[in-house]
């Protein structure tokens, strides 16, 4: 009788996606700067260049509350009259999204480097994000931030 | 008799499964293929010559032919302890985790008492980030066998990570290594990187360039080395320093400390606006958090490409 207990039963096997993957670290970042639903982006990007099912459906999932949440806190913020906290609030809603989604790729995109598949150098993706800061207008960003804005139309 | 069994006689080997280990240990891959391929085609049944089949393959970087071998052994000789590690070092290699985890269970099943497998296992849960459980399976191999050189190195590298401020304990294990092997370059490597977690850079220094004069492809050693050359650069030291301390907390703790100083940047900034007698400076306090997370991500990758005027072997270490 072995003196250890299975630790890896819930491992996903390695997979080496055909593309760079996005670093589980940036996609963080992308929530934290960009909002639920780019950020819900990034991981659907990585989640589809694994061909993971369960990793797509997540991302999708994570949207999707994305903007439930910020409907959620925009409006429940007004209601309460702390509408000048519904920002912060929002932002660290969604980098607790984005942990969520990170931590769920995380195995898989270690499992990835193990095959010795390659990822967006983090320096490049940073850089990239930083431009996009620049170049978006302050609506966009608005919008990519509090999307539930842009779907009400104020 | 082939050439193939002329060539492992002439290597001193008794029998063709040993000649053909002779063969591998002298990088004969192809040779070995051929003559551990004969083998299996003179005696279909035989599980060793499948199984050292299995190994020609995995030193070939070819776990898909391997595996048919090994899952053949095991057919053959299902209660043999190696042929189970032998398929779980296949499934590592495919990067199919949990089943190398049940083949190595298995080995250790039939034969608890063989070192090896205690540490095969260690490797594999280090591999997937289970440090601490990787660390109780390393000791347990070195209480079978004490004095294998490279587990306590990684027993050393497990100890930095999983205890980040005892040093003397890993120093101790690298040393203990390095006494057992002086040319182990992985424990000369191993011990430089806790030196460089001390801040002991010269020591560092020192055992980097060991480890390279043993082993010049060295990853650990090379990119130890990136780091202490490049943390003689005044742009890069404080970073180094900021690495370090990041590193000391884990990757929760790292994560928590980043987060954690937008967060007080965020706060700050927030309540120096709320108050006009503040104002000003929620500006100058956002900007120098600005500055700050410019510096940690490009202090690195420019002091990179300054040294590597002066230092070319930097270009093939990636450090970024």
């Amino acid at each position: 009788m072995s003196a250890y207990q299975p630790q890896l039963r819930s491992v996903p096997d390695a997979r080496k996606a055909p593309v760079p993957l996005l670093p589980v670290f940036l996609v963080l970042f992308v929530f934290l700067a960009y909002g639920g639903i780019a950020g819900s982006v990034a991981a659907l990007y990585n989640a589809v260049a694994l061909r993971r099912l369960k990793l797509i459906v997540a991302a999708l999932g994570a949207a999707l509350l994305s903007l439930a949440c910020s409907f959620a806190i925009v409006v429940g913020a007004e209601a309460l009259g702390w509408g000048a906290y519904a920002f912060v609030v929002l932002q660290l809603t969604y980098v607790g999204i984005g942990a969520l989604l990170g931590w769920q790729q995380w195995a898989h995109v270690r499992g990835h480097d193990f095959l010795e598949g390659t990822q967006v150098p983090v320096l490049q993706g940073f850089l990239a994000l930083f431009v996009l800061q620049w170049v978006l207008s302050h609506q966009v960003k608005v919008a990519l931030l509090i999307p539930w804005v842009l779907l009400n139309g104020s | 008799m082939g050439p193939e069994d002329d060539e492992g006689i002439r290597l001193g080997a008794r029998d063709p499964l040993t000649a053909i280990q002779h063969l591998l240990a002298v990088g004969q891959y192809d040779r070995a293929q051929r003559m551990a391929g004969d083998l299996i085609a003179a005696d279909p049944e035989n599980a060793g010559a499948h199984m050292v089949l299995c190994q020609v393959l995995l030193t070939m970087e070819k776990p898909e032919g391997a595996e048919q071998a090994a899952r053949e052994a095991v057919r053959l000789d299902p209660d043999n302890a190696h042929v189970w590690a032998l398929i779980g070092d296949v499934c590592l290699q495919l990067g199919r985790f949990g089943e190398a985890e049940e083949a190595i269970l298995r080995a250790l099943e039939i034969d608890a008492d063989d070192a090896h497998y205690h540490f095969e296992y260690g490797r594999l849960l280090a591999i997937n980030g289970r440090k601490a459980a990787a660390l109780s399976a390393i000791e347990h191999s070195l209480a079978l066998d004490p004095d294998a050189h490279h587990v306590h190195a990684l027993r050393a590298a497990l100890l930095l990570q999983v205890h980040p401020k005892k040093w003397s304990i890993s120093i101790e294990a690298a040393e203990r290594s390095l006494r057992l092997d002086p040319e182990n370059s992985f424990a000369h490597a191993v011990l430089g990187m806790i030196r460089l977690h001390k801040g002991d850079r010269p020591q560092a220094e020192e055992r980097f360039r060991s480890a390279l004069q043993l082993n010049p492809g060295s990853q650990l050693a090379l990119q130890g080395l990136a780091q202490v050359v490049m943390a003689k650069n005044p742009l890069y030291r404080p970073l180094l320093a900021f690495n370090l301390v990041l590193t000391r907390h884990g990757p929760a703790g790292a994560l928590g400390i980043i987060f954690g100083l937008w967060a007080i940047e965020s706060a700050l900034v927030r309540a120096l606006s709320s108050n006009p007698a503040t104002a000003g400076l929620a500006e100058p306090v956002r900007l120098l958090y600005y500055a700050f997370c410019a510096y940690t991500w490009f202090a690195t990758p420019i002091t990179h490409w300054i040294l590597r005027r002066h230092h070319p072997w930097l270009a093939d270490v990636k450090t970024y």
